[in-house]
């Protein structure tokens, strides 16, 4: 039924192939080719993603959660600074927003989710965000929107390298290194970093601190191209993190709880130019994670743990058939492992079939159709598809279009936790419809993007008839909101002003009670303002988040700003680069999870230094 | 899971009563919480806190968070029991690892207990000093202990190490008797303490899980011991019993051995009735019978279990993400009486 499915698809494929291949011809350019971005870029007609700047993520090297709350429209679950993080998207959960490194999806394969501030912020060269499902491209828990890391490896002539080195309140402390040289035969980037802090702020309004907050991270980055030929190039990924953290206390119990992670994930990638046309890239990559949690951190020896371990095999098949066509299909296996102390070791073998088109019917219109169907030998995945249109009306107007068929598969610990592990599960299934305006001006663009994400088979940890905790796919949720944008960049003489906003409004419920979903921010606002003179640049940057409900409380709305300043010493030599920024300026006491305070007003010194 | 309440455990250690039947003449309420039933809600585990709801006994003022109201702070993360003493009430937060000492009429604090404290689970009085069970780490098998309180200071005097996962503790004279229903493991014995010499003075085998426990009319101790379920984790049943044991011997007299499927989360000894509740059903039986009753007198969803002046009183915890209720029965007919929304995952029944 469903290789069935898949064979028709491939069928249709040809024929569409066919009916337009003899269309002007493209040439590829191999040298810059970046499959992972082009997922986002070249097949993903009809929905829409923000592109971090470097400069944003340079000024907040130390987490990615403090780059991506202020600039995109995530909303994330801080449990306290440098705790777990967990992003969410358009009201869905963080199991619901997929994180892709260099392509491959990351989530945990233990809880669905990752936690941001369990990976790296300084090893990527480009950071993307992609509202709206995903799952045919991007796999498992692509529901809310996919947060993409990617490395860029070019076979262009460069040396440089970056040095950041931080410090701030709470003795935070940041440090990284990152080295780049290329030439038209090799590509070689090596990435160094990292975090301590005390995290041993105050409580706004109490007599307690953040006790037991302490944090230390490390990563260590290769990324290593080299061009065999005109026709094929090898290019090897490899990111190693390492994580040891305390968990810090909440307003309402004290902690001593310590968490050790350590991740490490590996893609090989060869690039074979089949024609001028044609890419073939087969991938193939290693994901190992582990973790250790500290029941008491004073006594090391005891502790429960878990690790998991990815083998990926990937062939994708890419045809630019011509400028207004292009088609790629992907044939994918993987394989996971996971041991640990609270369940026993299972292996998960899932089979993935992708086919891709996208095609410029006219000079204005445009779409892509995206198919999926996985094989697993725990359930049977449900059919994926996406399909997604654009009408140019003028140089100014875009209107868009997307619909799409998501899924997320049950996790390792919702199959197999011991007790509890419910190995009847099905596939938690969503269904999306989306509208989006795109407007340009020269200087001004403002996007609105209109969403509807019903979801369904939601699995949901309750006790069972004896009273054990367990997953069942119960819930029924129904998202609708929106989503708008708006940047403006301007400049006179030597002053360069950009001002960007995001807002989005969510309505998500659940269907049986009819009330907002948890932790879930009705409105959601953030704005940022450069200004840059010369040498001088500063920004003002601000983050509002609605109240949300927390199981039987409310978490009430907050407002925070932060302010910077950075000077440029040119006359030094390699010119560094020293900055000045103050966190939460007004002091505001708030927090993103139930009784775990955020810091109030903090302080950051920057340096940067390239060359 | 965690389970029930130690109302007979309070009547029967003699404290509270002394000190409500001094006299007959009519009483004016000692506080706004006289005269009315109290219901410990855990909370939410992830960083909440525990509350109290009052409902008064003619049903006619119910009030929520009465302790965080009253006092203006909270009692901590998973407000696991309470016990009283005198009017005192001893609110243990099992994950915020502190006892709030309040007057249990007025719900006013008098003063918290924190330090040696670790996962700390129930208490219960003898000798002039309170008793406090701990799990102690999760995963340290060999950290459980008992805090014994020094009710004059309210400071922690000493710890009595025993074996895993210590839960319900009771009184019987100067002796206390913990069930070890075994933490995050599972446990299968009784300790005996000596509360004069804080000491561990022997260790019952009993039935597997042992959980609550009461002292019966013949001054015997009865213990119910919920066994294991089957399930895909745990492919072996092993069957849930009835335990008595002879307090003076401290040796087991008998063991009923439940039917298979039944496993008892709670039991409450009252008016020579008892009472054997699952998470769907509520079984009762005369005390001294040795036949399990086979069909449930009341069916409804259970999370913690009371009876009081022929009223049977029944928590439910829901989806634990929304405020749970409390249901009342009658205990002769096991009609329903009436049922409140009371407060996140609602457990242990008080009566004031």
């Amino acid at each position: 039924m469903n290789v069935k499915r898949i064979f028709f698809a491939v069928f249709l494929f040809a024929i569409v192939g066919n009916l337009y291949s003899q269309k002007d011809s493209v040439v590829v350019n191999l040298n810059a080719f970046s499959l992972s971005i082009s997922k986002v870029k070249d097949f993903s007609k009809g929905y829409s993603s923000i592109l971090i700047a470097d400069s944003l993520v340079t000024r907040n090297i130390r987490s990615l959660t403090d780059v991506l709350k202020f600039n995109s429209f995530i909303y994330f679950k801080e449990n306290g600074l440098g705790m777990v993080s967990s992003p969410a998207f358009r009201g869905t959960s963080a199991s619901h927003t997929a994180v892709i490194w260099n392509g491959i999806n990351i989530n945990s394969q233990l809880n669905g989710q990752v936690d941001f501030n369990a990976i790296s912020a300084n090893s990527y060269d480009n950071i993307m965000v992609r509202s709206g499902g995903g799952s045919v491209l991007f796999g498992s828990g692509a529901i809310g929107g996919t947060i993409h890391l990617d490395n860029l490896i070019e076979f262009s002539n460069r040396e440089n390298h970056q040095i950041n080195a931080n410090y701030g309140s709470f003795n935070t402390q940041h440090f990284s290194y990152d080295f780049k040289k290329a030439n038209n035969k090799n590509y070689l980037n090596i990435g160094l970093g990292n975090n301590y802090s005390d995290n041993d702020f105050k409580y706004l309004n109490t007599n307690l601190i953040n006790e037991n907050g302490e944090f230390f991270n490390a990563n260590f980055d290769v990324n290593y191209g080299y061009k065999i030929n005109k026709k094929h190039q090898l290019k090897l990924y490899s990111s190693t993190f390492f994580a040891d953290r305390n968990l810090s206390r909440t307003l309402n119990a004290p902690s001593n709880d310590g968490y050790k992670d350590i991740n490490s994930k590996n893609l090989l990638e060869w690039n074979f130019a089949l024609s001028t046309k044609e890419i073939l890239t087969s991938r193939v990559s290693y994901i190992f994670e582990k973790f250790k949690f500290f029941d008491n951190n004073k006594n090391k020896a005891l502790f429960s743990d878990g690790t998991t371990q990815r083998k990926i095999g990937q062939i994708d098949y890419n045809n630019s058939i011509s400028t207004k066509l292009k088609i790629n299909g992907i044939v994918g296996f993987e394989s996971v492992t996971a041991t640990g102390s609270s369940f026993d070791s299972n292996t998960r073998n899932i089979f993935s079939g992708v086919l891709s088109l996208n095609h410029q019917l006219t000079k204005q219109l445009s779409y892509g159709v995206q198919i999926r169907q996985d094989i697993q030998n725990d359930f049977e995945s449900p059919f994926l598809y996406s399909l997604g249109v654009e009408q140019k009306f003028n140089r100014n107007y875009t209107l868009s279009f997307n619909t799409s068929k998501n899924f997320r598969i049950p996790t390792f610990n919702d199959l197999y936790w011991n007790p509890g592990g419910n190995i009847n599960l099905k596939p938690e299934e969503s269904v999306q419809f989306e509208i989006g305006n795109a407007i340009n001006f020269e200087n001004l663009s403002f996007q609105l993007n209109a969403f509807y994400i019903k979801s369904s088979d939601l699995i949901q940890w309750i006790p069972n008839q004896s009273n054990i905790w367990s997953p069942t796919n119960t819930d029924e949720t129904r998202n609708i909101g929106f989503e708008f944008s708006a940047n403006y960049e301007m400049s006179i003489r030597n002053h360069l002003i950009t001002f960007n906003t995001n807002y989005s409004f969510t309505d998500a419920r659940d269907l049986e009670t009819n009330q907002q979903l948890i932790s879930v921010p009705k409105n959601s606002f953030n704005g940022l303002m450069n200004y840059q003179y010369k040498n001088w640049s500063a920004f003002y940057q601000l983050l509002y988040n609605d109240d949300v409900r927390f199981l039987v409380d409310t978490i009430p709305a907050f407002q925070i700003s932060n302010v910077g300043v950075a000077y440029q010493l040119s006359n030094i030599k390699n010119k560094p680069k020293v900055g000045f920024i103050v966190n939460n300026i007004y002091n505001s006491n708030y927090q993103n999870t139930l009784n775990r305070p955020m810091p109030g007003i903090n302080f950051n010194i920057t340096t940067n230094i390239n060359f | 899971m965690n389970f029930k309440k130690a109302v007979f455990l309070v009547a029967l250690s003699g404290f509270l009563f002394t000190s409500c039947e001094s006299d007959n003449e009519p009483q004016l309420p000692k506080g706004d919480y006289d005269n009315g039933i109290l219901i410990a809600n855990e909370g939410s585990f992830s960083g909440g806190t525990g509350t109290v709801n009052f409902i008064s006994d003619d049903y006619t003022v119910t009030e929520e968070k009465i302790y965080n109201k009253v006092n203006n702070e909270n009692i901590g993360t998973v407000l696991q029991s309470i016990g009283f003493y005198n009017n005192d009430a001893y609110l243990i937060a099992n994950v915020g690892n502190k006892i709030s000492l309040a007057d249990k009429f007025t719900m006013k604090k008098i003063t918290e207990i924190t330090g040696d404290l670790n996962n700390p689970r129930y208490i219960a009085f003898a000798n002039g000093k309170g008793f406090v069970t701990n799990w102690g780490d999760g995963f340290d098998t060999t950290d459980d202990f008992i805090a014994v309180i020094d009710l004059t200071t309210n400071t922690i005097e000493s710890k009595i190490s025993v074996a895993e996962g210590p839960e319900q503790i009771i009184a019987n004279g100067d002796r206390l008797y913990v069930s070890h229903k075994g933490g995050f493991g599972s446990g299968n014995t009784v300790s005996e303490i000596n509360s004069t010499t804080n000491s561990l003075v022997s260790i019952i085998p009993v039935g597997s899980v042992p959980d609550e426990m009461a002292i019966d009319a013949s001054g015997n101790l009865l213990i119910s011991c919920e066994g294991r379920a089957e399930t895909s984790w745990n492919p072996t049943e092993v069957l849930g019993s009835l335990v008595t044991v002879n307090t003076v011997s401290n040796e087991v007299i008998s063991t009923i051995e439940l039917a298979s499927g039944f496993h008892p989360n709670s039991m409450v000894l009252n008016a020579g009735n008892l009472y054997l509740s699952t998470s769907s059903s509520v079984f009762k039986m005369d005390a001294n019978s040795t036949t399990i009753p086979t069909s449930p007198i009341i069916n409804t969803t259970v999370y913690g279990i009371s009876v009081n002046d022929n009223k049977v009183y029944i928590t439910d915890a829901k989806d634990f993400q929304n405020n749970g209720t409390l249901k009342i029965f009658d205990a002769t007919t096991n009609s329903e009486l009436k049922e409140f929304t009371v407060g996140l995952i609602p457990n242990k029944i008080y009566f004031n």
